[in-house]
């Protein structure tokens, strides 16, 4: 064997290892906070979801991160246990080669966003590998089309196989920022246009080609939440920073906060990860705490806009709660990137088990005997895996520089 | 009738362009170019699969975060590998038993074979030997194997991968060395006994 037939015997080796049809993109995808509207599918379970939450690195906190993750969106767990979310249950068939019919499933509506479950199912050949991919929209009778603020979901392919054909499935939560609806009535008129595609599994081309499977629409009439927009215009001084509480939209779902200040300097540890001051605030009514040092979520869509504000998200249901508000930016945070062997020695002295990467993120260990599985001490259980991301993500934040406020604004929530 | 949705093809200038304007479309191009080829890099230097596949993925992840640290002058494969490679080193000096020290690869003067040509496997036949030649790679240093790697699997020159690691040339050609005769005395037994 020459040098030459080594590096041949090397590559034929390697490849026999890690066979093409061995890919990384979609582990990929779901790593990167996705920030456009795309449904992904497909064996999407709950460990994935949270190696989503565990797995970004420094960012900006954002809205879409919550929604993406199923996970934390507290406003839509409320309302939905409180009855609000229309159960509309609309099938149209589209038929076709693959049989389906799309489904809407659910709705909700409030003054700061606007909620749709959809699904679609069908079969397909036993032989015909595919993964179903469906975009909804949602229109006002005007015309204006909402913006996208993220979604949530799964599905997938699966099914026992009965005959010479398998079901097929996708199912999706998708968010809609409502700020565009400027109705008095209590109830609200919106279109919901859905795409239909599919992607081949075994296509070997990224972007994988959609193949289009036609579009759907329904129309629905469904109860708006209209919440209480206050304009507080406040201006509190802290720590040299000025710092305006503008607007606050308090809906059912979802609360929104216009803060203006001027961005102080970005620390100079790490340019690599250029990153945000991120607001950890603080919620008193009448006196009660009611959150108590939460991070507060961006929206990419109002991000840094022209007028020096910015729009933030707290996606918990605070519309109960009339009285004397002290809202407190506790202080402005600035994610730094914690040097891989540092973090990891916090780790192990907490006995988290958790692997630091290289660039700041860190994932659940990985099983000795198989690197594809977690390792064999990692709970299965969602509340414990939650509670383990929470103890990481509060070593991680030891590594976070902070401007101490306090900035607390303070006014009267009416009654909605 | 089902509608085929047109989507062209990237080339790598492209992809930057899209990934610096955040659009994944110029990532999953640039995954789905090198994937396999970084994969298996990693793979050769961790011998891991699955911190290999770790080490590939938070690579991809780095060149979405830091596209603009890469100067679009240069073939992006080699920044793209450069990456790969010093992450899995990295890796390996936290994961691994073997030592990164390259004294530790160092061999008596007595023990170094007739270097015939530089050829470590002149004197083996085929694919009978590929557990011989797993475990010598599974013995070989880090360091070795990233240069093994770099040298054989991706074909570059001595030059190259003085540049990609960043140490001198004639650091790379003595790890080379140490490198290919470390596999030829692993080999050397398995010779003796076809000589037998």
């Amino acid at each position: 064997m020459t040098n030459q037939r080594f590096g041949d015997w090397l590559k034929d080796y390697q490849a026999e290892r890690i066979p093409d049809d061995m890919k990384l993109w979609n582990e990929i995808e779901f790593q990167i906070i996705p920030t456009r509207r795309k449904i992904v599918i497909s064996r999407v379970g709950w460990l994935v979801a949270i190696l989503m939450l565990i797995m970004t690195t420094a960012g900006v906190y954002a809205l879409d991160q919550i929604l993406n993750n199923q996970t934390g969106d507290k406003g839509m767990d409320a309302v939905t246990e409180q009855g609000k979310v229309a159960e509309l249950y609309i099938t149209n068939q589209i038929g076709g080669d693959y049989e389906l019919s799309v489904t809407l499933q659910t709705i909700y509506a409030d003054s700061n966003r606007v909620f749709v479950a959809i699904s679609a199912s069908g079969t397909a050949p036993v032989d015909d590998t595919i993964s179903l991919r469906l975009t909804p929209y949602i229109v006002l009778p005007n015309g204006d089309e909402l913006p996208f603020l993220g979604f949530g979901g799964g599905g997938g392919g699966g099914g026992s196989i009965d005959s010479d054909r398998v079901p097929i499935g996708i199912a999706i939560n998708a968010n809609f920022d409502a700020s565009l609806i400027a109705i008095t009535e209590p109830e609200l008129n919106l279109i919901i246009r859905v795409d239909l595609a599919y992607t081949k599994d075994n296509d070997m081309v990224y972007p994988q080609q959609e193949y289009s499977l036609g579009e759907t629409q329904f129309e629905a009439t469904v109860p708006f939440n209209r919440g209480v927009t206050l304009t507080p215009n406040q201006t509190v001084m802290g720590d040299g920073i000025e710092m305006r509480l503008q607007k606050v939209v308090i809906a059912p779902s979802l609360t929104r906060l216009e803060l203006c200040y001027v961005e102080p300097a970005q620390p100079e540890a790490d340019i690599l990860y250029p990153n945000v001051w991120q607001p950890v605030v603080s919620l008193h009514v009448n006196n009660e705490a009611i959150l108590e040092n939460i991070d507060i979520a961006l929206s990419e869509l109002d991000y840094r806009t022209e007028t020096g504000c910015y729009t933030y998200n707290v996606t918990e249901s605070l519309d109960s709660y009339a009285g004397e508000w002290a809202f407190s930016v506790d202080y402005l945070g600035y994610q730094l990137i914690p040097p891989m062997d540092e973090l990891q020695q916090a780790f192990d002295e907490a006995g988290l088990p958790f692997v630091a990467m290289e660039g700041g993120g860190y994932m659940l260990a990985r099983s000795e005997a198989n690197p594809h599985q977690t390792r064999e001490d990692v709970p299965e259980d969602y509340e414990e895996l939650q509670a383990l991301s929470d103890s990481a993500q509060a070593i991680y934040q030891q590594w976070r520089e902070k401007i101490e406020g306090a900035w607390t604004f303070i006014f009267t929530v009416p009654e909605a | 009738m089902i509608a085929q949705s047109k989507e062209a093809r990237l080339d790598d200038k492209q992809a930057i362009a899209h990934i610096k304007r955040k659009d994944m479309r110029g990532l999953a191009h640039l995954v789905a170019t090198y994937q396999h080829q970084a994969w298996r890099t990693a793979d050769v230097i961790t011998r891991d699969i699955g911190l290999a596949k770790d080490i590939v993925q938070g690579a991809f992840i780095k060149v979405f975060q830091r596209i603009d640290q890469y100067d679009t002058s240069r073939p992006f494969k080699a920044w793209f590998i450069k990456i790969v490679v010093n992450d899995a080193i990295k890796a390996m000096s936290r994961h691994a038993t073997i030592s990164l020290d390259d004294d530790q690869d160092k061999i008596p003067l007595g023990e170094i074979l007739p270097d015939d040509d530089a050829d470590p496997f002149l004197i083996v036949s085929d694919a009978e030997d590929r557990e011989i030649i797993e475990k010598a790679l599974d013995a070989l240093s880090t360091n070795l194997r990233a240069v093994i790697v770099l040298k054989y699997f991706l074909d570059y020159s001595e030059d190259e991968i003085s540049a990609l690691l960043d140490e001198p040339r004639s650091t790379i050609k003595g790890r080379l060395y140490t490198a290919r005769n470390r596999l030829r005395l692993a080999l050397r037994p398995l010779v003796e006994e076809r000589e037998a």
